[in-house]
C-alpha cells in the first residue's frame, strides 16, 4: 500500500508552507528591518567612554613645576585571548617588575576580561612590553600626577585621585581649566558586561588641559613652611598658618598650613584679638574721631563696661595714642569704639573684608564671624574694638593688613597668576580692587602706629635689622559654649615690610601655643621675622620693585558696596584668549614666554639682559595705546 | 550508488560543512578548533555508520526495530537515574569523551518502531490507534521527565504524520490531534471556545458514530479541564519559556533575552551578512547555546539573508529528495520509516529555526545536520543509512 499522491502532495504542501513562512520571516528581519536590528546590534555591544586629556601642569610664579602629569601606560590583559598564560607571564613579569607566579595566576583566571597588571608604566619601559606583541596584552596611554616637590604647598595645590579626578585645593578649583576636553573612545562589551579590546578605539582624541601659574613663590613658601613648623615645635602648639601677600597686587606669595589639612589660613576661623585694633584705629582716624597726639587717661588700665571690666595687660596712665596702640591697650580701643558707635565700627569692619569670603581661588573658604550691630550685646561695641566676639581667617587678616600697606585699598587675594595654553599664556589675572577702605593719609598714620608696635611695643620680637617693620600683635582667646577657655588661644601677628615702601605683607597665626608664653609677639613675631628677612634678602639681590604702582581705581564711595562680584569670580570665564586692553604682566616669565604673551596681545617688545623678566615698561595694567611697545629687562635669578 | 543517493549525500555533506564552519565561528574565541574538530569526527563516524548500515538488508534492519526501541526506552529510563545535564536536568550520559544523549536515539527508535508496527496492521481500529499512541507516549513521557519538553513534543507529534501516511483518514487525524490543539488553546478561554465550536460543528455534520463524537468531546473538555494542573507541574524554566513565547514583551527571567539576541543577530546580518567569522553578536557571547541550538542565528548573522535562505533551500531540497525516494519504495516499513524520518527533520527544522526567529518557543532541539552534537549527528547518518538500505533493496518487492 502506497500513500496516495494527494496525501503526498498535502504533505509536501504543508512543508512548503513552513519554508515560505520561515523565508518570509527572514525577509522581514534581514531586509525590511535590517537597519533597526543593525542599530540594536551596535547598541548592544559598542559603548562610548570618555578619555581624559592630559591634565595641565601647575607652576609656581617662577615657573617651577609643582604638579605635573607625566605620560605613562596602563598595562592590562584579557586572559581569554591568551594562548599560553604561563609563557606570557614568564616574558611579561620581568618587564613589569612583577613576580612571575603572581602574573601567571592573574592571567590564568579567565573569569574577567579586564585585568590591570600595572597601573602606570613609564614610556621608556613600555616599548619592551609592546614589542612582545602579545594579543590580549594592552598598553593603554594614561597619565600619572606627580609632585616634584613632594608634600610642599599641598594645602594650596590640593590632591588628585590616581585616575586623575581632582579632590581639593587649586586642583579642584581650577579643574575645568586643568582637565582639558575629554575625547571619546569606543569599546566593546560582551554579554557579561566585560570590556573587550577594540582596535582603533579612539574616535575623538582628547585635548590636553591648560597649565596654571600660581602666584605662590616656591622658595618663599618653603621658608614659610619651615619657619611655621619650627615655631609650632618650639611653642608646643597644635596648628598654625602663614600667609604672605603682595600688598599691591593681592598675589599670595606663600600660604603655609600646619597641618596641611585643613588649609589653616583659609578654612580656620579664629578670634584675632588685638590685631583687629588696626580696624578700630583706622575707622577713628578716617572719621577724624581720633588724633595721633591725643592723651588718654585709662584709669590704670581698667574700664567698666556692661557686666564687668576691661583690663589692660600692660597698663599705663596717661598714654598717648601711639603708646596705647603699641602697648595694645584694650581700654583705649574700647574708648575709641565708644566714640565711633556701633554702626561706624561695623561698617569699617565690613569694609576691611571681615565676615565675608575674600574670593580666593580655593573651595571651602570660611566666612568668618561678624554679627550685625542689632545682634550685639551691651558690651559688644567695646570688646569687638579689641578683637573679641569676631572670627576671622588668616587670609582676611592678611588682606586687611595689605589694605593699610598699599594705602587704603582692599584687594582680592589671588593664587592664579596666569593660565598657559600650548606653552603660552592665554590669561593673565590682574589685580582686583574690591574697594577703597581708608584714605592714603589714614593708611600712613596707621603705618606709623604699627611701626611703633615693632620698635617699642608688643611686637619687638619681629624687629629686622636695618628695615622698618610695621606690625600688630594679637592674642585671641578660644571660646566654647559662651565661656573663654583657659590656656587655649590663638597667637597672631600681622605686618608688612619695609614700612616706608611695603613689599610683603605677612600674617602668622599659631593655635594653642603652650610654651613659656602664648602672646602673639613672642610666639609669632620670630616667624614673621624669619620669613620677611629671607624675602627681603633675596629681593635685594635680584628682583627690583615688583610693587608696580596700582592704578587708582574710582572710589565707589559707599563702604556697604557689595563684594558679590568678587565672590562669584569664575576662573574659567576669564579664559578668553586675545581680549587684552591693558598691558599684561610678563614678570617672572622667560623671554620666549613673554614674547608669546605680548605678541598675542599685538604688542611689540624690546629686551635687554637674559634670564627672566624682572621689569617691564609700561608696567602691567596700563592701558594699551600708542606705539604698543614694551621694554623688558631680563635678569638671571639664582 | 545511485544518483539519488549521491545527490542526497552531497547536500548532506554541504550542510554538514556549513555547520562545521558556523560551529568554528561561534566557538573559536573560547575553544579554538575544539568543537569544529569534534564535529568533523562525528560526521566522519556517522558517514562510516551510514555506509555500514546501507549494506544491511532492510528485513534485518526491520527485525532490529523492536529491540532498538526497547533499548531506547531502557536508556531513557536509565538517564533519569544516572544522567547529567544543564540546570539540574538529566538529559545525557557523561561518557568522558562524549555526552551521549538517549533522546536523540529515541527519535529514530520511535520512528523505526512505529514504521514496523504500522506495516503489520490491516486497517485501523481504536485499539491500533491506542497502541500507536502508547508507543509514542512511553519515550515522550520519559523525556518529559528529564525534563526536555521540546523533544517530548517532537516524539508526540511524529505519530500523526505516520498514521496519516499509513492511511488514516485526515478527519480522524484531526480528531486525534484535537486534544493537543485544545491543550495549546487552554491558556485562552476564547481560543478554546472557537476551537471547540469548530470541532462540534465538524462532529455534528460529519455523521460519525455517537460513541466517537462523545469520546472526542469528552477528551477535549477533559484536556481543557486538567490543563491548569499540567501547568502547575511544569518546571519553572519551561513555564518561563512558554510565557516568553506567548508574551515576548514580558521578559521572564531573561527567557526572552535569548530570542531577542538571536533576532538582533539575524536581523543585523542583512542581505549578505557580516562575513564568515566576522559576526559581532556571537563574538561577544550575546547568543546563548550558539553552537548547538542557536546555530542558525550565527548563519543568519554571518551569511545574511542569502546564506540563511540557502540553508533552508538546501534542507528543503534534501527533504523533498527523501520524499521522492519514499515514493519509489514499495514495502510499507521502508515507506513509513522514510516518511517518519522526513517529518522528524521537518518538525525539528521548523521548531529550531522558528525559535531563533521567535515564531516558536525556545526548546533544546538541534537544527538537523548543522547543530553541534555527536548523538544527533550519528543518528541522522544512521537513519540515512537505513533509508539507503531500503532504497538499495527496493526492487526485491
Amino acid at each position: 500500500m502506497k500513500p496516495s499522491s494527494i496525501k503526498l502532495f498535502s504533505f509536501f504542501a504543508g512543508f512548503l508552507a513552513i519554508c515560505v513562512l520561515i523565508g518570509g520571516y527572514l525577509f522581514k528581519l534581514q531586509l525590511l528591518e535590517h537597519s533597526f536590528y543593525s542599530k540594536e546590534a551596535a547598541r548592544m555591544h559598542i559603548f562610548v567612554r570618555e578619555i581624559n586629556g592630559r591634565r595641565g601642569a601647575i607652576y609656581d610664579r617662577n615657573l617651577m613645576p609643582v604638579a605635573l602629569t607625566l605620560p605613562c601606560y596602563r598595562v592590562w590583559a584579557d586572559p581569554c585571548l591568551l594562548d599560553n598564560p604561563r609563557d606570557v607571564a614568564a616574558k611579561l613579569a620581568p618587564l613589569l617588575g612583577l613576580r612571575v607566579n603572581k602574573v601567571a595566576r592573574v592571567l590564568a583566571d579567565t573569569s574577567a576580561r579586564y585585568r590591570i597588571l600595572r597601573q602606570s608604566v613609564d614610556p621608556e619601559d613600555i616599548g619592551a612590553v609592546a614589542n612582545l606583541g602579545i594579543r590580549g596584552i594592552v598598553c593603554q596611554p594614561a597619565g600619572k600626577r606627580v609632585r616634584p616637590l613632594g608634600d610642599f604647598a599641598s594645602n594650596v595645590i590640593g590632591a588628585t585621585s590616581p585616575d586623575g579626578v581632582a579632590l581639593s585645593g587649586i586642583e579642584l578649583f581650577a579643574d575645568e581649566v586643568l582637565r582639558g576636553k575629554p575625547g571619546k573612545e569606543i569599546f566593546l562589551r560582551d554579554a557579561l558586561g566585560q570590556i573587550r579590546p577594540c582596535a582603533n578605539s579612539t574616535v575623538q582624541p582628547p585635548s590636553p588641559g591648560n597649565s596654571l601659574v600660581l602666584t605662590i613663590d616656591a622658595e618663599l613658601q618653603y621658608v614659610a613652611e619651615q619657619a611655621l613648623e619650627e615655631a609650632i615645635r618650639i611653642n608646643k602648639a597644635k596648628a598654625g598658618g602663614v600667609v604672605v601677600v603682595d600688598p599691591w597686587t593681592g598675589e599670595i606669595l606663600a600660604m603655609a598650613s600646619f597641618p596641611r589639612r585643613p588649609n589653616f589660613p583659609v578654612e580656620v576661623t579664629f578670634e584675632p584679638g588685638s590685631a583687629l585694633k588696626i580696624c578700630t584705629y583706622s575707622a577713628a582716624l578716617e572719621t577724624n574721631k581720633l588724633k595721633l597726639d591725643e592723651i588718654f587717661h585709662t584709669n590704670n588700665g581698667v574700664l567698666k563696661v556692661s557686666g564687668g571690666y576691661i583690663r589692660d595687660d600692660h597698663p599705663k596712665d596717661p598714654v598717648t595714642t601711639t603708646e596705647a596702640f603699641a602697648r595694645s591697650s584694650n581700654v583705649v580701643a574700647a574708648t575709641i569704639a565708644r566714640r565711633l558707635g556701633q554702626q561706624t565700627l561695623y561698617r569699617y569692619l565690613v569694609a576691611f573684608g571681615f565676615g565675608r569670603r575674600t574670593g580666593i581661588e580655593l573651595k571651602g573658604e570660611a566666612y568668618g564671624i561678624l554679627r550685625p550691630p542689632d545682634k550685639w550685646s551691651k558690651r559688644s561695641l567695646e570688646t569687638i574694638a579689641f578683637g573679641q566676639e569676631v572670627g576671622v581667617t588668616a587670609v582676611q587678616l592678611a588682606m586687611a593688613f595689605a589694605t593699610i600697606a598699599n594705602g587704603g585699598q582692599l584687594l582680592r587675594p589671588r593664587l592664579v597668576k596666569a593660565i598657559i595654553k600650548d606653552g603660552w599664556a592665554v590669561c593673565l589675572t590682574k589685580p582686583q580692587v574690591v574697594r577703597r577702605v581708608i584714605r592714603k593719609e589714614t593708611a600712613a598714620k596707621l603705618t606709623h602706629l604699627m611701626e611703633a608696635v615693632v620698635s617699642s611695643g608688643t611686637g619687638v620680637p619681629a624687629q629686622i635689622d636695618g628695615i622698618r617693620v610695621a606690625g600688630k600683635t594679637g592674642t585671641g582667646q578660644k571660646a566654647q559654649g559662651g565661656q573663654y577657655l583657659k590656656g587655649k588661644c590663638f597667637a597672631v601677628f600681622g605686618g608688612f615690610v619695609p614700612a616706608d615702601n611695603p613689599r610683603y605683607v605677612c600674617t602668622v597665626v599659631i593655635e594653642d601655643p603652650s610654651g613659656w608664653t602664648s602672646y602673639g609677639g613672642p610666639v609669632c613675631g620670630p616667624v614673621f621675622k624669619k620669613i620677611m628677612e629671607y624675602a627681603l634678602r633675596r629681593a635685594r639681590k635680584v628682583i627690583p620693585s615688583t610693587a608696580t604702582e596700582l592704578a587708582e581705581l574710582p572710589l565707589d564711595g559707599s563702604y556697604q558696596a557689595s563684594t558679590e562680584a568678587a565672590d562669584e569670580f569664575d576662573l574659567a570665564s576669564t579664559l578668553t584668549p586675545g581680549r587684552q586692553e591693558t598691558y599684561p604682566s610678563v614678570l617672572g616669565l622667560t623671554l620666549r614666554e613673554a614674547a608669546k604673551v605680548l605678541e598675542h596681545c599685538g604688542i611689540k617688545w624690546r629686551a635687554t639682559g637674559s634670564g627672566l623678566v624682572v621689569r617691564q615698561d609700561p608696567s602691567p595694567g596700563k592701558p594699551i595705546d600708542g606705539e604698543k611697545v614694551c621694554k623688558l629687562v631680563m635678569e638671571t635669578i639664582q | 550508488m545511485r544518483k539519488t543517493e549521491q545527490t542526497i549525500l552531497i547536500i548532506m555533506i554541504i550542510l554538514c560543512g556549513l555547520g562545521v564552519l558556523s560551529i568554528y565561528s561561534s566557538t573559536r574565541d573560547s575553544a579554538g578548533y575544539g568543537y569544529a574538530i569534534r564535529q568533523v569526527i562525528w560526521i566522519a563516524l556517522g558517514f562510516a555508520l551510514m555506509l555500514l548500515v546501507r549494506k544491511i538488508h532492510i528485513r534485518t534492519l526491520m527485525a532490529f526495530a523492536l529491540p532498538f526501541y526497547g533499548i531506547t526506552v531502557v536508556l531513557l529510563g536509565l538517564v533519569l537515574v544516572v544522567g547529567t545535564g544543564p540546570f539540574a536536568t538529566k538529559r545525557w550520559f557523561d561518557l568522558g569523551f562524549m555526552r551521549f544523549q538517549p533522546s536523540e536515539v529515541a527519535k529514530i527508535g520511535l520512528v523505526m518502531m512505529l514504521a514496523r508496527y504500522l506495516s503489520d496492521i490491516r486497517g485501523f481500529s481504536l485499539g491500533t490507534i491506542l497502541k500507536v499512541f502508547a508507543m509514542a507516549l512511553i519515550p515522550a513521557v520519559l523525556v518529559l521527565f528529564e525534563p526536555d519538553l521540546g523533544t517530548a513534543v517532537v516524539l508526540g507529534i511524529i505519530a500523526f504524520p505516520m498514521l496519516f501516511a499509513a492511511g488514516l483518514d485526515w478527519i480522524h487525524v484531526i480528531f486525534l490531534a484535537s486534544p493537543f490543539i485544545a491543550l495549546a488553546c487552554s491558556s485562552r478561554l476564547a481560543a478554546w471556545i472557537v476551537f471547540a465550536g469548530l470541532l462540534v460543528i465538524l462532529l455534528i455534520f460529519g455523521r460519525f458514530r455517537v460513541w466517537l463524537v462523545s469520546l472526542v468531546l469528552a477528551i477535549n473538555v477533559g484536556v481543557y479541564a486538567i490543563a491548569p494542573f499540567a501547568w502547575e507541574n511544569l518546571a519553572q524554566y519551561q513555564r518561563d519559556r512558554l510565557i516568553a513565547f506567548v508574551r515576548p514583551d514580558k521578559d521572564v527571567l531573561g527567557a526572552g533575552f535569548q530570542t531577542t539576541q538571536s533576532m538582533i543577530a539575524i536581523g543585523s546580518g542583512g542581505i549578505a551578512g557580516k562575513g564568515l567569522f566576522k559576526g559581532t553578536q556571537k563574538a561577544l557571547g550575546l547568543i546563548p547555546e550558539q553552537h548547538t541550538d542557536f546555530i542558525f542565528s550565527v548563519i543568519g548573522e554571518e551569511m545574511g539573508f542569502v546564506g540563511s535562505l540557502g540553508v533552508i533551500l538546501l534542507l528543503g531540497f534534501l527533504l523533498t529528495k527523501f520524499l521522492r525516494l519514499a515514493s519509489e519504495l514499495r514495502d510499507k516499513f521502508s515507506i513509513f520509516f522514510c516518511f517518519g524520518f522526513t517529518t522528524l527533520l521537518i518538525v525539528q527544522m521548523f521548531i529550531n529555526i522558528g525559535m531563533t526567529l521567535r515564531i516558536m518557543p525556545v526548546t533544546g532541539l538541534p537544527l538537523p545536520l548543522l547543530s553541534y552534537g555527536g548523538s544527533h549527528m550519528l543518528m541522522l547518518w544512521l537513519a540515512c543509512g537505513i533509508i539507503f538500505a531500503a532504497y538499495r533493496t527496493r526492487l526485491e518487492y
